[in-house]
C-alpha cells in the first residue's frame, strides 16, 4: 500500500508540474484562455481519491504555490483594465467542479482587492459555492484554500475592506462558518473502520483547522468584549455540538493557545464549565486544565499580581471545577486526578505564594481523593506525585505548612522509602531557605515528619551507606537552625531535637549528637553573653551534665570523636566558668580525655596529631585549678613520652611546655623540666641516627620561643647547638628528603637568630650559631 | 560546627566563577557543601580539618600563584593552636610566602618577619571557644608583588577591612 501511495503521489506531482509549466508559458504569452485550461487540468489532480490525507496535503501545497502565479496574473489583468466580473464569469466555465471552485476562489480574492464590490458579498458567495464539495478530504482542503487566500481580505476593523465591504461581525461570521464546516468534514474523516489509522490521519491535518482559530485571534476588531460576547460563544458552540473527542480537544487547545491570557482570565468560568460538563468523556480534561493553569500562572507572574487577584477569583473557579471532577463518578483515573491536583497546587503556589489556607484546602481535597482509593491504587507514579505534593509548598512557604492538619494524613499513604524522601525534602527546604526554627509547635511537627530519618520505623528498609550519611548530615544541619532570642525557648526546642536523637540508634547518633552538642555549645555562648543562666533548665550544671552524657554515649563506638568533642567541651566550659566553679567537673573531663587517648586510640599516627590537639587545648584552659591542672598537664606530658617513635616523644614533650607557660599560667620550672626530658630522649637516639639532628633543631627553636620569658642556662642551649653542628654534616650527606627538611629548618633557624641579633634583642647576642 | 552561611554575607561573591581560586582550611562537614565549594571555581583547594573523616583530603597543600607561594593547612596539627611563631616555623618548613590556616575560627591577618599568616576564620561562625562566634572569610586579590586582602566579617552588619601584603624575599 505504501509503495502505491508513493507512486500515486509521484504521478500526480508530475502532472501538476507539467500543467503548471504550460500554464506559465501561456501566461507569458498573455493567452489567458489557454492558461485557464492548463490550470484547470492541474487543479483536476486535486479530485483524486487515491491519496492518503498526508500525501494529499503535499500535492495541495504544490498546487497552491503554482496558483499564486495565476493569482498575480489576475491582478495584473485588472490593472490592465480587464473587468473582474468578466473574469469571475469566465472561470466558471471550467468543466469540473473542483477546478472551477479553486479558480473562483482565486479570482474572488483578487476581485475583493479591487474594492468594486464589498468584501463580504464575495466571501459569502464563495462560501455558498464551496458548499458543493462535501467529500471530507477534498472539502477540507478547498476550505483551507479559501482561508489561505481570503484571510487578508476580511472586513476587519481598521482594514481597507471595512465599511461597505462589511465589518468585524461579518469577518467573524465568515471565519466561524468556515471553521464550522471544516470541523464537520474533519470529523467525518473518522469513518467507522481503522479507528487508530484514521485518528492519525486526522491529526496530520489538524493545523488546517487550527488556522481558522489563529486567524480569528489575529483580527484587530476582536477586543476582549467581542471575544467574550461573539467569538468564544460561537467557538464553544462548534466544540460542544461536535461530540468528537479529537476535535473538542484540539479546538480547546487552539483557543487557549491563540487568544491572550487576559481574555482567558475573563472567560475562565465559561471555559472551565465547558471542560467539566460539556465535553466527551474521553477528552483529557486534565491536560486542558494543566495547560490553562500553566499559562495563567506565567501570566500572573509577568504582570501585576494585583489585578490578577482582585478582579477574578481564579482560584475558586479552578477549585470548584476540579472538585467537581473529583466528586463526580467520572471515569477519570486516580493517577490523572492526582496529576491534576499537583498541577493545581503548583499553580496556587505560584500565583498565591503566601496563602496557606488555599494550600490546606487543596491538601484536604487530595486527602479526600486518596481516602477513596484502595491501597493497590497507589502505584509508584502516584506515590511520586504525593511526594511532590508534600514537598512543593516547602520551597515557597514557611515551615507553617507543617502545621496544616491534612499534611500527616497524606503521608500515611506512602511506604517508608517515600516518607523518607518527603522527610529529606523537608530538611533540604528548611536548610535552603535558611529557616530559623524558633517555634515549639512547628518543631514538634517538623520532628514528626522527619521521623523516618530519626528512628527506625516499622517498615524500615536498609539504605546504602553514603545515602544514609547524607540524610543524617541533613538532620545535623537542621538542628543548627534552631534559634530564639528567648534562650529558655531556644533550649526547649533544642531539647525536643535531642529527645528524638536519643531514640535513634548509635549509627544515627554518630551524626546527630555532635551537631546537638555544638548547638548546645552555641547556646552556652549565648547564655554567657547574656550574663548567665536565667532558668533552671538552662543552668550550667544541667547543660554540662547533658553534654557529658551525650559524649559518653559516643565513646564506646567512636572514641576519637568523643575525645575531640570533649576537647571542645573543655573550651566551652572555659568560656563560661571564669570562677572555676566547675573545677572538679572540668578536671574529670580532662582526665577522661587522657583515658580515652591512652586506652582507646590504637593508631600511633592518629595519637601524635590528637596529642597535639590535647596539649593545645589544655594550654588554653583557665577553668581548672592549679593543682588539678598540673596533674592533668603532667599526664599529658607523660603520654607524650610514651608515644611510639623517639622523635615523636621528644617533640611531644617539648610541645607540652606550652601547657605550663601561656596566658593563664607561667610555670617556668615545668618548662625547664620539659626541655631536660626532651633532650634526654633526643640524646638517646642521636647516636645511631645523625638525621635525628632534626629533633634537636626543633628543640632549639622551642628554646627560642620561650627565650625571653623563661630563664635557661646559656650552656644548655650552646650544648644543643654544639650537637647540631657536630651531627649536621653527616645528616646532610645523603641529600635525600629528610636531609632537605633538615637543611630548610636549620637555615630558617639561623636566619631567626641573625634577625633577632640584628634587632639587638639582648638575649640573642650571646648565641653562637 | 554551624549550619549555613548567612545568605546576605557575600552573596554576590560566593557564586560560581566570581573567584578563580577557593582555599578552604577544612571541617566542611558534609559532601553537599564540599561539592558546592567546588562549583565556586575551577581551582578549589581543600585540606583536612580535625573533624574531616574523608581519606582523600590532604593535610597540607602548596599552591603557586604568580610569584607567591601559598601553603594551606588546617592548623590542628600545630602547637599551640593559632600561635604565630609556631605557624611561622611551619611556614618556613614549607618554604612558602603565605600560610593560610584555620582551626581557631577567628579571622586574623598577621605579618611575621617577611612572611604572612592568614586565617579566614569560619564562614559559618563555627564554635571558637570564645564568647561570640563571628562569621568571616577573606578575599585575596593577587597582583604581581602584592596581595590586597579583604576581610569580611558579619557582626550584625557586614564589615569589610582591607590590608595590603607586599612580597618580600
Amino acid at each position: 500500500m505504501e509503495e502505491d501511495q508513493e507512486k500515486y503521489l509521484e504521478d500526480a506531482r508530475k502532472v501538476v508540474k507539467e500543467q503548471a509549466y504550460f500554464m506559465r508559458a501561456s501566461l507569458e504569452k498573455a493567452q489567458l484562455k489557454d492558461a485557464l485550461r492548463y490550470s484547470s487540468a492541474m487543479l483536476s489532480e486535486l479530485k483524486t481519491s487515491l491519496l492518503s490525507p498526508r500525501n494529499y496535503y503535499i500535492l495541495f501545497m504544490q498546487v497552491f504555490d503554482e496558483m499564486r502565479i495565476l493569482e498575480n496574473y489576475f491582478k495584473e489583468e485588472y490593472r490592465r483594465g480587464r473587468k473582474m466580473p468578466d473574469l469571475y464569469e469566465s472561470v466558471q466555465h471550467a468543466t469540473y467542479v473542483i477546478p472551477r471552485l479553486y479558480l473562483l476562489i482565486t479570482v474572488g480574492s483578487v476581485f475583493i482587492q479591487t474594492h468594486e464590490i464589498g468584501a463580504k458579498v464575495i466571501l459569502l458567495d464563495l462560501l455558498e459555492c464551496i458548499k458543493a464539495i462535501q467529500h471530507p478530504l477534498r472539502g477540507l482542503f478547498i476550505r483551507y484554500y479559501f482561508l489561505k487566500l481570503c484571510k487578508d481580505r476580511l472586513p476587519d476593523t481598521g482594514s481597507e475592506y471595512e465599511g461597505t465591504g462589511g465589518n468585524i461581525d461579518d469577518a467573524i461570521e465568515i471565519i466561524i462558518r468556515n471553521l464550522s464546516e471544516m470541523n464537520k468534514l474533519w470529523i467525518r474523516m473518522q469513518g467507522s473502520k481503522d479507528k487508530s489509522k484514521r485518528e492519525r490521519e486526522r491529526l496530520d491535518l489538524k493545523v488546517t483547522i487550527g488556522e481558522n482559530v489563529t486567524r480569528l485571534s489575529n483580527l484587530e476588531g476582536v477586543s476582549l468584549d467581542t471575544y467574550k460576547t461573539k467569538v468564544l460563544p460561537k467557538i464553544i458552540d462548534i466544540i460542544t455540538s461536535s461530540k468528537d473527542a479529537i476535535s473538542q480537544t484540539y479546538l480547546m487547545d487552539c483557543t487557549i493557545q491563540a487568544f491572550p491570557d487576559e481574555y482567558h482570565l475573563q472567560t475562565l468560568q465559561e471555559l472551565l464549565k465547558v471542560c467539566t460538563t460539556q465535553l466527551e468523556p474521553t477528552v483529557d480534561i486534565k491536560n486542558i486544565f494543566i495547560n490553562l493553569m500553566g499559562r495563567l500562572a506565567d501570566f500572573a507572574l509577568n504582570n501585576d499580581m494585583g489585578t490578577f487577584n482582585s478582579e477574578v477569583d481564579i482560584y475558586s473557579m479552578f477549585k470548584q471545577n476540579i472538585d467537581k471532577m473529583l466528586d463526580s463518578n467520572s471515569q477519570i483515573e486516580f493517577k490523572n486526578l492526582l496529576d491534576l491536583q499537583v498541577a493545581f497546587l503548583n499553580f496556587t503556589l505560584r500565583c498565591y505564594p503566601s496563602n496557606s489556607e488555599y494550600v490546606n484546602d487543596i491538601l484536604k481535597s487530595c486527602c479526600r481523593l486518596c481516602e477513596r482509593q484502595n491501597e493497590t491504587d497507589f502505584t509508584e507514579e502516584c506515590q511520586k506525585n504525593i511526594v511532590k505534593f508534600l514537598a512543593m509548598p516547602l520551597d515557597t512557604m514557611s515551615l507553617s505548612i507543617l502545621t496544616m492538619n491534612e499534611y500527616p494524613n497524606l503521608m500515611k499513604h506512602l511506604p517508608f522509602q517515600k516518607r523518607r524522601q518527603v522527610a529529606i525534602k523537608i530538611c533540604q527546604a528548611v536548610i535552603n531557605l535558611n529557616q530559623v526554627i524558633d517555634d515549639l509547635k512547628i518543631t514538634e511537627e517538623l520532628l514528626k515528619f522527619i521521623q523516618p530519618l530519626l528512628i527506625t520505623q516499622n517498615d524500615y528498609v536498609e539504605i546504602p551507606e553514603n545515602e544514609f550519611e547524607e540524610e543524617q548530615q541533613l538532620v545535623a544541619r537542621t538542628v543548627h537552625l534552631v534559634q530564639n532570642a528567648d534562650l529558655a525557648i531556644h533550649n526547649t526546642i533544642l531539647q525536643q531535637f535531642i529527645a528524638r536523637f536519643q531514640q535513634g540508634e548509635i549509627n544515627r547518633q554518630k551524626y546527630t549528637y555532635p551537631a546537638a552538642i555544638f548547638a548546645l555549645f552555641r547556646l552556652l555562648q549565648l547564655i554567657a553573653a547574656q550574663g548567665g543562666p536565667q532558668t533552671q533548665e538552662t543552668s550550667y550544671k544541667v547543660l554540662f551534665e547533658q553534654i557529658r552524657g551525650l559524649i559518653d554515649v559516643l565513646q564506646a563506638n567512636f572514641p576519637e570523636l568523643a575525645l575531640k568533642l570533649n576537647l571542645n567541651f573543655l573550651l566551652c566550659i572555659n568560656i563560661v566558668d571564669q570562677a572555676q566553679e566547675f573545677d572538679e567537673f572540668s578536671y574529670d573531663i580532662g582526665t577522661q580525655v587522657i583515658t580515652i587517648f591512652q586506652d582507646e586510640i590504637g593508631d600511633s599516627n592518629v595519637k601524635v596529631v590528637l596529642l597535639n590537639q590535647i596539649m593545645s587545648t589544655f594550654a588554653k584552659l583557665n577553668c581548672i585549678s592549679g593543682e588539678n591542672f598540673d596533674t592533668l598537664a603532667g599526664n599529658a606530658t607523660q603520654q607524650a613520652a610514651k608515644l611510639l617513635k623517639k622523635n615523636e616523644q621528644a617533640i611531644g614533650v617539648i610541645n607540652a611546655a606550652h601547657m605550663f607557660y601561656n596566658e593563664n599560667i607561667k610555670n617556668a620550672q615545668r618548662v625547664q623540666e620539659c626541655f631536660k626530658k626532651a633532650i634526654k630522649i633526643a640524646n638517646q637516639s642521636i647516636g645511631n641516627n645523625p638525621k635525628f639532628v632534626y629533633v634537636f633543631i626543633q628543640i632549639l627553636n622551642k628554646y627560642f620561643y620561650f627565650f625571653e620569658q623563661v630563664e635557661f642556662k646559656e650552656a644548655e642551649i650552646q650544648e644543643v647547638i654544639k650537637i647540631i653542628n657536630e651531627k649536621l654534616p653527616k645528616a646532610l650527606q645523603d641529600n635525600d628528603e629528610q636531609s632537605k627538611k633538615i637543611k630548610i629548618l636549620w637555615t630558617a633557624t639561623q636566619e631567626l637568630v641573625r634577625e633577632r641579633k640584628r634587632r639587638s634583642i639582648q638575649a640573642y647576642q650571646q648565641i653562637n650559631i | 560546627m554551624a549550619d549555613e552561611y548567612d545568605e546576605e554575607f557575600g552573596e554576590d561573591l560566593l557564586v560560581p566563577n566570581k573567584v578563580q581560586y577557593v582555599f578552604c582550611t577544612g571541617n566542611v562537614g558534609n559532601r553537599e557543601t564540599t561539592d558546592w565549594l567546588k562549583t565556586l571555581s575551577g581551582n578549589t583547594h581543600l585540606v583536612k580539618g580535625d573533624f574531616d573523616e574523608s581519606k582523600d583530603i590532604p593535610e597540607t597543600k602548596i599552591i603557586q600563584i604568580g610569584s607567591w607561594k601559598l601553603a594551606l593547612v588546617h592548623g590542628h596539627q600545630i602547637v599551640p593552636a593559632g600561635d604565630n611563631e609556631s605557624l611561622y616555623t611551619f611556614l618556613k618548613e614549607m618554604e612558602a610566602d603565605v600560610l593560610i590556616t584555620g582551626y581557631t575560627c577567628v579571622a586574623k591577618v598577621s605579618t611575621v618577619e617577611k612572611k604572612y599568616i592568614l586565617n579566614p576564620g569560619s564562614v559559618t561562625g563555627g564554635f571558637n571557644g570564645q564568647q561570640t562566634s563571628i562569621p568571616s572569610f577573606l578575599i585575596l586579590e593577587f597582583k604581581k608583588e602584592k596581595i590586597q586582602v579583604f576581610i569580611y566579617t558579619l557582626d550584625v552588619d557586614v564589615k569589610i577591612d582591607k590590608q595590603e601584603l607586599l612580597l618580600q624575599k
